[in-house]
C-alpha cells in the first residue's frame, strides 16, 4: 500500500503491446514513461505545495526552509530557480502530450480529462511567471494571506500586481473544481478493495452485512428425484 | 470444433487504430462467431429467472419488459449502496489507459470497446448520466448518455465478451477490477431477462442433477467405475472409491469435466491412483458432484445458490473437511466467496492432511483444501514415489490459471509439483505468467462454439506465448490447472500452435507416481508410449 501510494507501483509494472506481423508474433516492451511522467508530477506537486506554506505560516518552519534550498539547489538565475518548477511543467506536458498525441487515448478521453491538465499546467504556469517575469511583491501576499487565515481579509496598501491575481484565481477555480472531479482520485488508491485488503478470505471469514438466504436445491429434493435410479446403482440412500 | 473459415493470417489482420467517430456514436454490430445465443427457455424457467422467453442477440426486437429501463436504473441504485467495489470503480477512473493493451480481447480484436477502461465506461457513462450532478448537468461533455436499447446491447455484446480474468486490475493504479463491473453488468442484464445459453443451461443442469453437463447419479457411478477398470488395466491395481459415503474423512469435489470430457479424464485417473496410493479415506458426492460455478458467471446469487451444496453435503457425510480439484473459477468461489456467502462451516474441522499431518492455516476458515496445495505437501514430505522419467515424452509449459494465480496467488505449488514429476519444463515468458498470466479467451461462460471468432481473438496472447516456448524449446505439452482451460485451449492451440497438447496437472502426477504392486507401464495415460530408459 505505501509502495503503490509513494512509488505508484502498479503503473511501474506498465508494458506496451505491439504486433510484429511478419513474424506473427506479439512483442511486449517496458513502457515507464506513463509512470515518469506521473510520478514526477506528483511529487513536484507535493513539494510545490509544501513550499507555499511559507506564505502562510509566520514563523516559517524549518523543513519548509530546507526543502526551499534543496529545491534552488542549483542556485541559477536570481530569484533561484526551483527545480520542481521545471519537472512539474515538463511532466504535466507530456501528460497532455501523450493524451493527445495516442489515438487509442484520445478516443477514451472526455473533456474533463484535458480540462483538468490544463487547469494544473495554467496554475503552474501562471505561478511561474509571476515568480520569474512579473515579479510581485511578497510580503504584501503574505500580509493577504495571514489576513485570509486570521479572518480579518485586508488589501494591501501597496498592492500586489495583476499577476497574483491571476494565479489566485486559477487556483481557486483548481480548489474549487477539485471535490467534483476526477481529480479526488486519490481516495480510491486507499479505497480500492484490491489495493488494500488482505487476500486471506480462506483463512479468516469475512462478513456479509445483507447476505440474504436463497432458493437451493436440497439433498431430500435431490433425492426424491433420483431415487430410483440411485437404489439400482446400488448408492446409498437417506430414504429407502 | 475449429470451422471457422479464416485462417490465422486473416485474423491477425488486426488495426489497433480506434475509427474516427466517437465511441458513443457507434452502435453495435452482433458479426457471427463473436457473440453467444441466449438461454433456452426452459433452462430459464428452472432457475425461476425474470422474464424468460426465446429471443436471440440478433433478433432486431429483444422483447424486453415495458419498464426495463426502470428495472435497471433501480437494480444499479441497489447495487451502487451494496458494493463499495461498484460505486468506487464507477468514480475513480482518471483514463491514463495503462489498461488499454493488457486485455486479450483488445489485443486479438483490436475493438476500442475491449480496452478495459472504455468497456467500464459503458457503464460508467450511464451511471454518471442517472446518479451524479455531473452527469445531469454537462450529458454528453461530461461522459454521460441515457439509457437506451442500443445501450443495453451493447452491454450484452461487450460484457460477454469478458472473461473475468483481471489481469488488466493487475496494471491499473487504483486497482480496478473489470470483473466486478463485468460482474455487476451481467447480474443488471439478468434482471431483464438477458443471459446466455452456455452459461444458464450448466447453471440449471448443475442446479437440478448436481454438475454442469447434467450427469445423474448412477451415470455417475457409472463412469467412476469405467475410470476404475482403466486403471486397471494401465497398472493392474484395482482401485476403490466410494459415492455418497457417509463417515469418510475427507469429501473431495472436483468440476465434472474431470469425469465427463477430455482430456480432463485423465486427470480424473491421476487423483483416483494418488488418492488409492497414499490410503485416503474419502468421497465422492453425486449430490455436489461440481466443483465449477457457472452461477458465477450470471449473478452473485445464482452463484451462492449452486455453491450451498458444498456445505450442505459435507456437513450431512459427516467429514472433516473438504479437498478440491484442479479448476479456474471454482477456486474463486471457494476461496473468495464460499464462506461469506454459505458458511460459517462450524461443522468442518480445520483441514490438517491426514498423511503428513500439516495444517493448512491457509484454509482454517473455509475449510477447503485445494489438490495442489495437498499434493505438494505430500510430495515435501517425500510420502510419494515418482518416476519423472515416465514423462519424459513430454516438453511442457505451464498456464497459470486467471482464478487460481489472480484471486488466489497459487503460484509456487504447481511448479513445485512439476518440478518433482517431470524432468522437461519451460516458462512462457515472464509478461504472460503468473499474475501476468493471459487468459485462455473462453473463460466466464464464453466458451460456447457460436462464439469461436472471438474465443480464438482472445486466446491469441496465450497462444502466442506457447507458439514461443514451442519453437525455441520444442515443448508439446501445455499443463494448467484449470478445467475451462483444459475444455478450450485444445481448439485455440490446434488453430494457433498445431501440435501444442494440453493436460491436467494431476495426469502428469498420475503418470509419475510409482504405486505399491503395479505392473511395469509400457505407456502413459493417453496410451502413448513410454521413453525407453537408457541402461
Amino acid at each position: 500500500m505505501a509502495l503503490e501510494v509513494l512509488a505508484f507501483r502498479s503503473l511501474l509494472r506498465n508494458t506496451k503491446t505491439e504486433l510484429r506481423q511478419g513474424i506473427q508474433k506479439l512483442v511486449y516492451k517496458d513502457s515507464k514513461l506513463l509512470w515518469l511522467g506521473a510520478i514526477v508530477f506528483h511529487w513536484s506537486l507535493l513539494i510545490i505545495l509544501l513550499r507555499h506554506l511559507r506564505l502562510f505560516v509566520e514563523p516559517v518552519p524549518a523543513f519548509v526552509i530546507s526543502i526551499q534550498r534543496l529545491d534552488g539547489f542549483f542556485q541559477i538565475t536570481l530569484p533561484a530557480l526551483y527545480i520542481t518548477d521545471i519537472l512539474i511543467v515538463l511532466a504535466l506536458g507530456y501528460l497532455l502530450f501523450r493524451r493527445m498525441a495516442s489515438a487509442q487515448l484520445r478516443y477514451i478521453s472526455l473533456f474533463s480529462d484535458y480540462f483538468a491538465v490544463l487547469l494544473l499546467l495554467s496554475v503552474a504556469l501562471s505561478g511561474i511567471f509571476m515568480r520569474y517575469i512579473f515579479r510581485v511583491d511578497l510580503v504584501s501576499v503574505k500580509e493577504l494571506a495571514l489576513g485570509v487565515l486570521s479572518f480579518h481579509p485586508s488589501i494591501p496598501a501597496a498592492g500586489i500586481g495583476l499577476a497574483f491575481y491571476v494565479h489566485l484565481f486559477l487556483v481557486c477555480t483548481l480548489f474549487a473544481y477539485l471535490p467534483y472531479s476526477k481529480l479526488v482520485h486519490m481516495a480510491g488508491v486507499f479505497l480500492s478493495p484490491t489495493r488494500n485488503l488482505a487476500n486471506n478470505s480462506r483463512m479468516r471469514r469475512h462478513i456479509n452485512p445483507w447476505n440474504y438466504t436463497v432458493k437451493v436445491h436440497t439433498y431430500e429434493e435431490w433425492e426424491d428425484e433420483f431415487r430410483r435410479h440411485m437404489k439400482e446403482a446400488g448408492l446409498p440412500l437417506e430414504k429407502e | 470444433m475449429t470451422d471457422t473459415a479464416q485462417k490465422p493470417e486473416e485474423l491477425l489482420k488486426l488495426d489497433y487504430k480506434p475509427p474516427k467517430k466517437g465511441w458513443m456514436k457507434t452502435p453495435v454490430d452482433f458479426k457471427k462467431g463473436t457473440y453467444c445465443y441466449s438461454a433456452p427457455q426452459k433452462h430459464q424457467e428452472y432457475l425461476g429467472l425474470p422474464y424468460p422467453r426465446q429471443w436471440q442477440p440478433f433478433d432486431n426486437d429483444w422483447k424486453l419488459p415495458e419498464n426495463w429501463k426502470q428495472i435497471i436504473l433501480d437494480g444499479m441504485s441497489d447495487r451502487l449502496n451494496k458494493y463499495r467495489s461498484f460505486r468506487l470503480y464507477m468514480d475513480i477512473c482518471v483514463r491514463c489507459g495503462a489498461c488499454a493493451d493488457k486485455c486479450h480481447f483488445f489485443i486479438g480484436t483490436g475493438d476500442p470497446k475491449n480496452m478495459p477502461v472504455l468497456r467500464a465506461e459503458l457503464l460508467r457513462s450511464v451511471y454518471r448520466k442517472y446518479f451524479t450532478l455531473g452527469g445531469k448537468l454537462f450529458g454528453k461533455i461530461g461522459g454521460a448518455r441515457e439509457l437506451t436499447e442500443d445501450v443495453l446491447k451493447e452491454w450484452f455484446y461487450y460484457f460477454y465478451q469478458c472473461t473475468e480474468c483481471r489481469r488488466c486490475s493487475v496494471f491499473c493504479p487504483y486497482g480496478i477490477d473489470t470483473c466486478e463491473i463485468t460482474m455487476m453488468a451481467r447480474d443488471l442484464l439478468s434482471l431483464v431477462g438477458c443471459n446466455v445459453g452456455w452459461v444458464i443451461e450448466p447453471a440449471s443442469n448443475c442446479f437440478r442433477t448436481g454438475n454442469h453437463l447434467g450427469v445423474p447419479p448412477h451415470a455417475f457411478k457409472d463412469t467412476l467405475d469405467f475410470a476404475l477398470g482403466e486403471i486397471e488395466d494401465l497398472t493392474g491395481i484395482k482401485v476403490d472409491a466410494s459415492v455418497n459415503r457417509k463417515g469418510a474423512e475427507l469429501l473431495f469435489i472436483t468440476p465434472s469435466a474431470d469425469y465427463f470430457a477430455s482430456p480432463h479424464w485423465y486427470t480424473f485417473l491421476g487423483y483416483l491412483m494418488l488418492f488409492h496410493e497414499i490410503g485416503l479415506d474419502y468421497t465422492w458426492s453425486a449430490y455436489a458432484s461440481e466443483g465449477g460455478n457457472f452461477g458465477l458467471f450470471h449473478s452473485a446469487e445464482m452463484m451462492k445458490r449452486l455453491n450451498a451444496k458444498m456445505y450442505a453435503e459435507a456437513k450431512r457425510l459427516g467429514v472433516k473437511w473438504i479437498l478440491g480439484g484442479e479448476c479456474g473459477h471454482m477456486w474463486r468461489v471457494v476461496h473468495q466467496y464460499m464462506n461469506t456467502a454459505n458458511g460459517p462451516a462450524d461443522f468442518l474441522e480445520e483441514p490438517a492432511s491426514p498423511i503428513t499431518g500439516t495444517k493448512f492455516e491457509n484454509a482454517k476458515a473455509t475449510k477447503m483444501v485445494h489438490i495442489c496445495e495437498f499434493t505438494s505437501d505430500l510430495i515435501k514430505n517425500n510420502k510419494l514415489k515418482l518416476e519423472p522419467s515416465r514423462n519424459d515424452h513430454w516438453k511442457m509449459t505451464f498456464h497459470d490459471s486467471c482464478n487460481p494465480a489472480r484471486a488466489m496467488g497459487l503460484l509456487e505449488e504447481p511448479r513445485y509439483i512439476i518440478k518433482n514429476v517431470c524432468n522437461n519444463f519451460y516458462e512462457m515468458p515472464d509478461n504472460t505468467i503468473r499474475e501476468y498470466s493471459f487468459c485462455c479467451g473462453s473463460g466466464a461462460g464464453l466458451g460456447s462454439d457460436e462464439n469461436i471468432e472471438m474465443r480464438l481473438r482472445g486466446g491469441l496472447p496465450r497462444a502466442n506465448a506457447v507458439k514461443y516456448v514451442k519453437e525455441k524449446h520444442g515443448v508439446n505439452l501445455l499443463t494448467c490447472i484449470c478445467a475451462i482451460d483444459r475444455a478450450v485451449l485444445p481448439t485455440l492451440l490446434q488453430y494457433w500452435v498445431p501440435g501444442v497438447e494440453v493436460s491436467g496437472l494431476h495426469e502428469l502426477v498420475g503418470n509419475a507416481l510409482v504405486m505399491k504392486g503395479e505392473k511395469e507401464r509400457t505407456t502413459d495415460m493417453r496410451g502413448k508410449p513410454l521413453q525407453q530408459k537408457e541402461n
